[in-house]
């Protein structure tokens, strides 16, 4: 169980806070979405998580302790992969053999499984190689090390096509009951049908946090193009189909969650989404 | 068969397998992918197959052989056959039979038109 | 269970992780450190075109020299060495992988305690003794008078030019030996400090910037404190190789007490830095 607890931070003292106040358990067994623009503070929420950056209040657990104490037990369970990060001078094999002893799990023959994956082969200078494909090395490192808990920020920033399709493969294939994947982007589309729970954070606050079950449930997605569905919609946007629209979900059907509308309106009008997931049954009087 | 791309994604990839037991590609007694293998063959979150499988198997058209994987069943075709008949005939057909009656068409003007496609069949 | 402060296995992962990681800059920093020596052993007496090397003299004329670039080099290794403890912080990109490797603070402390001040030690007296071997080599060649070149005994270099033979040592000179070498320490943590604290950037300049201002500071301050106590009298600082044991001891002790107790400061800086650093 992470547990993140009234959190909060700020760059100086001056600057206003990029958390403030933030709550949340994190259980085993799910993909988590951190979404928004960028700024909004998602890197800040992953570097506290991984226990790189002291926040101003609060703290994180992972199975009751502080991960910014960075006890060896913990940071062998924690793995973050930045969104820019250094390789240093060596070949592939022996950084993996040099690293990979630090973490129990780590496993040669699962990375080199991945880097296929993501069709690297041989043994190259990590830093001879581009952004993209040092990144799909690093991620490749990462997961091979089969820690419970894998941070990932902004993981398809830097990657083609093909990349982005092994990246989502690549998790679909290693999330586990007992594993806690974060993912943080602000490219809804990459990584959108991976997602178990979805938290939004614009301009450093967190403005939508529930389960694609959650979601699914009280909200569904559709296509129309009929103007009276798309006026009265909770949200609409334009497409090829007249409008994509959100409604209320009142007789229990399921769509597929359209995660950039969703997106959409959690920036827009937060609020009026919101309102959607408060146990309110307007029937009752 | 024309996937509902609204539909929840479980849902869809039900379908798909359904369609796949429907064309010989899955035969009853085949085992089916882990849902792992599956999830990553697709890009999509692992639970979501977990629903898609459990959904096919509280339906009787796959079943859950525990620490093998799962299986499709030996009547798995019928009941596929069944489940989308009523699915058409109970549910989807619904929106033409809407658009038919704001239009004026009659039963008789359609079952006309259905006989004629029955003669040739387009795929 | 494993203790969460030191773990043998762990910390020798963690070592061979570091020194495997950085082995390019770690052997160029011990080239650096042979050539270095070689140019203070062979260039002066190519330079004086071996005219120092006569048939008369009673001892080989580079023994003193070499024992007093000895201490010099050494307060100029330690330096350098103390900057770059924290190297791994930079740049900017690799710290994260630096705090969250799975190994203690400690552990990752004494890893680079080990490798910038022993390690740099044993490739400082190391490169000592090759550089003399390689001087007295070329002088024996080239020399008018050959048997005049002989290695340097050990106790010189050592014993930062301490120039009497073994059995004449007495507590003076061991104290006296202590002193040099806290000194050495000490400034070893003076920069390893400056390391931390200056991570960003210019760590070893920045570092003397200090130091130059704290003696600037210590200094008028000393200097006009004892105008203010004893008047007129003439103030002269030195280094007196003949002072008492007690100064000596003092010496000694103060540079252990700082020694010690810059380290601990830095290792609290460690344990409090972030990627990004609010101090």
């Amino acid at each position: 169980m992470l547990e993140i607890n009234n959190v909060s931070y700020a760059y100086s003292r001056k600057a206003p806070k990029v958390l403030d106040g933030f709550s949340l358990s994190l259980a085993e067994g799910g993909v988590y979405g951190l979404l928004g623009p960028n700024g909004a503070g998602k890197s800040t929420l992953l570097n506290i998580i991984a226990g790189a950056l002291t926040p101003a209040t609060g703290s994180v657990k992972y199975d009751g302790v502080n991960t910014r104490l960075r006890l060896p037990d913990t940071m062998a369970e924690i793995f973050i992969v930045p969104e820019e990060f250094n390789l240093p001078a060596m070949t592939l094999l022996n950084y993996a053999r040099r690293y990979g002893a630090l973490y129990p799990r780590f496993s040669l023959e699962r990375m080199l499984d991945h880097l296929k994956t993501f069709e690297i082969t041989g043994n190259p200078r990590l830093d001879a190689l581009s952004m993209g494909q040092k990144k799909k090395v690093f991620m490749s490192f990462a997961m091979a090390c089969d820690t419970r808990i894998l941070l990932m920020d902004e993981p398809t920033n830097g990657l083609d096509i093909p990349g982005k399709a092994a990246f989502r493969r690549f998790v679909a294939q290693n999330m586990a009951d007992d594993r806690i994947f974060i993912i943080s982007t602000h490219q809804v589309r990459d990584i959108d049908r991976l997602l178990d729970h979805i938290i939004i954070m614009d301009r450093h606050r967190v403005i939508f946090n529930r389960s694609v079950a959650d979601i699914q449930s009280r909200l569904i997605f559709t296509e129309t193009n009929n103007r009276d569905i798309a006026n009265s919609a909770i949200h609409a946007i334009p497409s090829i189909a007249g409008a994509s629209v959100i409604l209320p979900n009142t007789d229990n059907s399921e769509t597929a969650i359209n995660l950039e509308l969703l997106f959409d309106l959690a920036l827009r009008k937060p609020d009026t989404l919101n309102s959607m997931f408060n146990d309110k049954n307007d029937n009752e009087l | 068969m024309f996937n509902d791309s609204n539909k929840a994604i479980y849902l869809q990839i039900a379908d798909t397998i359904c369609d796949n037991i429907l064309d010989g590609t899955y035969s009853p007694g085949d085992r089916l992918p882990s849902v792992r293998e599956y999830a990553a063959s697709v890009e999509v979150n692992a639970n979501t197959v977990m629903r898609s499988y459990d959904f096919l198997a509280t339906r009787d058209v796959i079943a859950n052989k525990r620490g093998i994987g799962f299986f499709v069943l030996p009547d798995a075709p019928a009941v596929v056959k069944a489940m989308r008949e009523e699915e058409l005939l109970d549910r989807e057909i619904f929106s033409v039979f809407r658009r038919l009656s704001l239009l004026g068409v009659t039963p008789d003007a359609l079952k006309a038109k259905y006989e004629k496609y029955l003669q040739n069949p387009q795929q | 269970m494993k203790s969460p402060t030191f773990d043998t296995t762990r910390f020798s992962k963690y070592f061979t992780c570091y020194t495997a990681t950085n082995s390019r800059r770690l052997w160029l920093y011990a080239a650096i450190i042979l050539i270095t020596w070689l140019l203070v052993c062979i260039l002066p007496p190519v330079m004086t075109l071996f005219s120092s090397y006569s048939c008369d003299l009673p001892a080989d004329p580079a023994w003193e020299t070499e024992g007093t670039w000895a201490f010099l080099l050494l307060m100029l290794f330690t330096g350098l060495s103390g900057a770059m403890f924290y190297s791994s912080f930079n740049p900017r990109g690799a710290r994260v992988q630096v705090l969250t490797a799975p190994a203690s603070s400690f552990e990752k402390f004494l890893t680079w305690f080990i490798i910038y001040f022993f390690g740099m030690i044993a490739v400082f007296y190391a490169s000592a003794f090759i550089a003399d071997l390689i001087r007295v080599g070329v002088v024996k060649a080239f020399a008018a008078c050959p048997s005049t070149a002989r290695p340097i005994p050990a106790l010189e270099i050592f014993g930062l030019a301490i120039d009497k033979p073994f059995d004449q040592i007495n507590a003076p000179d061991v104290l006296q030996w202590i002193g040099f070498y806290g000194l050495a320490l000490s400034n070893f943590a003076i920069f390893a400090l400056g390391s931390i604290v200056f991570y960003a950037k210019n760590a070893f300049i920045k570092t003397i910037g200090c130091l130059v201002a704290l003696n600037a500071a210590l200094s008028y301050i000393a200097f006009a404190s004892f105008k203010v106590f004893f008047g007129n009298s003439s103030f002269e600082p030195r280094f007196d190789p003949e002072v008492t044991i007690t100064s000596n001891c003092t010496l000694a002790a103060i540079s252990i007490i700082v020694f010690a107790f810059l380290l601990w400061l830095g290792y609290r800086r460690f344990k409090e830095a972030d990627i990004v650093n609010r101090w």
